[in-house]
């Protein structure tokens, strides 16, 4: 267990470091992912629900990717210079080789099962994407693993959800997206009812069940409320047939 | 987000999933590849390229043919399919040959490939104006008996329009690449989708014709150029006058020449290798055969289909005879009887007749775009190794794209432009588009032979790890894809007629200076890179990563 939070403490001391670089450098960076939802989780939730996370997920703003890249191989991390090529502006791996580590960086969007404006709201909070962005970025997977319901779990376990960011979820923000996008919504709702049925399997407790079941469902609530655009409504209409979500490639 | 060591089981009664690595949505779909592999071949090659058996090999069995060299081309894309799978990069066979035989044997071969399609894309800028715009308005013009259209289409044949022309298709085209790959793709298969929809729309024409109103409708067009009251079977008796021959039959051995016909304008159905690490699930195999084997089926069951067609509402013999007047330079037609012109005739409609003349001009754009993002890859796939400047796979950072190799191809482009536009020699070189390609073919061949014994660790973790009879499937394929290329260049040599204007001596000198050439370009990097310490053996201990 021990050796657990060495290994945490590590890699949040390398992604700090990266962060404190790039504040230096005047470059908008924010982390996301695994090691984003560790550092957001308060200590009072059930350590079990926590897992290590293997990489640093990094997100910067359009047209920054470029400085990013230099002060991430300033700071020695390995460019996978034809990935990086082939998807400049949009995405960028790096490796700490001796860590056997690897840096994502997602520019400006987000694009996995379904596209995210993760930049737009970059600044809102000092060191991660504010918590809608990453409770969002697990929603949106439709190829859900262990590790994104534990991601899922942590986050609903450690922060209310309500209006406005900090340590809330900002519902009325996920339940924009939603209403904007019937791909997103579609999976979100899949995902929503995947965790509640699997909530029992993560958190024994009772009491913390109920908790967390009155948050998915407050959330749910939310996101039906939201008007719906037209375009939402006119891809309502087709529904599941046809496939809503893009299927992304492994890499790394 | 990150990566995952071990597999999740069911938990309770829900599926988990597992991915076991970031993800990455790719540019590019299947639908994209798909018709990218199509695009060049489609409509335009076969208008012009396929007839051109009938000058050579009058007594071939054009459909037979088709179909034989259908199913041998589908090795040839078969087992590329399977080498892509398996090594899904950014440089196609470049990567494969590179890391399977030797980084030199790979270099050579692709470069081939590579000056083969810069010398293809000034075939089709000057057929931007030829080709399509001309020969479209031509038609027209002959069509409505319209003198001033008649006469745009032969102020388009001068040399002035014919660079032009192609050199504002060139700008538009890498303006377009150089933009966003995203609205290239959505220009491509916007004009692949209408120009074979003319196609089709030739065929229906065909379909719903009978020979007897057919001929009625050739006649009463053509009697103002043929000054003959029955055009149609004056045009069969010009044909017999000029050396075309009616009787005898199918000939076999003429059949077996014409395969290189169909392979030359049939078998590239595999450009999409080259662009594979853009491609979304390019590791599966079932979307590489798909995208290659699919497409290329496709391609040859609509051949085979439009001729049929034409020769059942048209007629063989006339279909042939007017080919075959067209390619000797004795039709008495304005216009060339491609298919366009030939449905348009019987078409009823004018709007249809346009549709059916005009759609085919729109194959160009994919058929160029094809050469463009195919060869773009193959200078960025060097430039990573070392062998060329780093600098050229510079990628802009808004736009997401490689300027500095789209300026570099633009440039090149406009040259070959201007030999093909003014040097009468340029149709030398036609001929060695093919036997370039094929050159990479027939090494990409041994490559797949060699796979599972010279690369075992990536052959057993590829997808196409397939066996028949205990034998990996991909060597199979690349056996029966060598012997294609082998047939290939015993009939360019067999039959030196194929060769337009080259002869075999000029054609394997070719191959040499050009093989040559690179290796001088090879052991230049080579020097230079040892210089600065980092040889380019480095480069090719292993597989770039994906």
């Amino acid at each position: 267990m021990e050796s657990t939070e060495v290994t945490r403490q590590a890699i949040a001391d390398d992604a700090l470091r990266i962060l404190r670089e790039a504040q230096g450098e005047n470059i908008p960076v924010r982390l996301l992912g695994g090691l984003a939802i560790l550092l957001r989780t308060p200590d009072e939730v059930d350590r079990s629900l926590l897992r290590t996370p293997q990489d640093i997920d990094l997100v910067t703003k359009s047209g920054r990717g470029k400085e990013l890249s230099r002060l991430l191989s300033t700071l020695g991390y390995e460019p996978n210079r034809q990935f990086n090529a082939i998807n400049a502006g949009v995405r960028q791996l790096f490796y700490d080789v001796a860590n056997q580590r690897q840096i994502d960086v997602f520019v400006g969007t987000f694009t996995m099962c379904h596209r995210l404006p993760i930049a737009a709201r970059l600044e809102r909070e000092a060191v991660t994407v504010p918590l809608a962005e990453l409770l969002l970025s697990k929603l949106q997977i439709v190829k859900l693993n262990e590790k994104d319901e534990r991601d899922i779990f942590a986050l609903l376990c450690g922060h209310p959800v309500g209006d406005g960011d900090g340590e809330t979820i900002n519902a009325d923000y996920i339940a924009t997206l939603c209403a904007e996008d019937w791909g997103l919504w579609r999976t979100c709702k899949m995902n929503v009812e995947r965790a509640r049925s699997a909530l029992p399997d993560y958190v024994p407790d009772a009491e913390r069940q109920a908790v967390m079941a009155d948050r998915l469902q407050s959330l749910w609530e939310r996101i039906e409320a939201a008007p719906k655009s037209r375009r939402w409504r006119i891809r309502a209409r087709v529904g599941d047939r046809i496939r809503w979500y893009e299927d992304p490639d492994e890499i790394g | 987000m990150s990566a995952t060591t071990s597999v999740q089981e069911l938990v309770g009664d829900r599926r988990i999933f597992v991915r076991n690595a970031t993800g990455l949505v790719r540019n590019a779909r299947l639908l994209d590849v798909s018709v990218f592999n199509a695009a060049g071949t489609t409509v335009i090659p076969y208008a012009t390229g396929l007839f051109y058996i009938f000058t050579i090999f009058p007594r071939a069995n054009l459909l037979l043919a088709i179909a034989v060299g259908g199913a041998l081309s589908a090795i040839t894309w078969g087992c590329l399919a399977l080498l892509t799978a398996t090594m899904p990069r950014t440089g196609g066979a470049y990567i494969f040959n590179s890391r399977i035989l030797s980084p030199i044997a790979g270099f050579v071969a692709d470069w081939l490939d590579l000056i083969s399609s810069v010398l293809a894309m000034a075939l089709w800028t000057t057929w931007f104006a030829t080709i399509g715009l001309s020969s479209a308005f031509s038609a027209w013009g002959a069509l409505e008996h319209d003198s001033t259209i008649s006469s745009w289409a032969t102020s388009m044949t001068a040399h002035g329009w014919e660079f032009g022309l192609g050199v504002a298709l060139t700008l538009v085209m890498f303006g377009l690449a150089a933009i966003s790959l995203k609205k290239s793709l959505w220009a491509q298969n916007l004009t692949f989708f209408v120009s074979v929809g003319g196609l089709v729309i030739a065929m229906l024409v065909m379909l719903l014709t009978s020979r007897t109103s057919y001929i009625a409708h050739f006649n009463h067009f053509a009697q103002p150029y043929t000054h003959a009251r029955d055009s149609y079977h004056s045009i069969i008796e010009q044909a017999v006058k000029a050396g075309y021959v009616t009787h005898g039959g199918y000939s076999m051995s003429q059949t077996i020449g014409s395969l290189f016909v169909v392979f030359t304008t049939s078998i590239w159905a595999w450009s999409s290798m080259y662009v594979s690490g853009e491609m979304r699930g390019a590791r599966s195999v079932r979307r590489q055969v798909i995208s290659m084997v699919g497409t290329g089926t496709f391609q040859i069951t609509l051949f085979f289909l439009a001729t049929l067609l034409f020769y059942r509402t048209a007629g063989h013999t006339f279909f042939v005879a007017n080919n075959y007047l067209n390619t000797v330079n004795k039709s008495p037609l304005p216009s060339p009887p491609y298919y366009t012109l030939l449905a348009a005739v019987a078409a009823t409609s004018p709007v249809l007749a346009a549709i059916i003349l005009f759609s085919f001009v729109l194959n160009i754009w994919c058929g160029f775009w094809q050469l463009v993002w195919q060869t773009s890859r193959q200078l960025f796939a060097y430039s990573f190794d070392g062998i060329l400047p780093e600098k050229l796979a510079e990628v802009n950072e808004r736009t997401h794209q490689p300027v500095v190799i789209l300026s570099v191809l633009a440039v090149a482009c406009i040259g070959m432009t201007a030999w093909a536009t003014y040097a009468v020699n340029f149709f030398n070189v036609w001929a060695y588009v093919g036997l370039f390609a094929f050159v990479m073919l027939a090494v990409s061949s041994l490559s797949a032979i060699l796979l599972p014994i010279r690369r075992r660790r990536e052959y057993e973790n590829s997808p196409a790890r397939v066996s028949l009879l205990g034998v990996p499937l991909i060597q199979i394929l690349g056996v029966g894809s060598l012997a294609v290329s082998v047939l290939y260049f015993f009939l360019a040599f067999h039959y030196p007629a194929l060769l337009g204007t080259a002869t075999v001596l000029q054609s394997i000198v070719a191959i040499v200076v050009v093989a040559v050439s690179a290796v001088l370009i090879y052991s230049a990097a080579n020097v230079y890179r040892n210089r600065r310490g980092t040889p380019l053996s480095y480069a090719f201990r292993e597989i770039p990563p994906e």
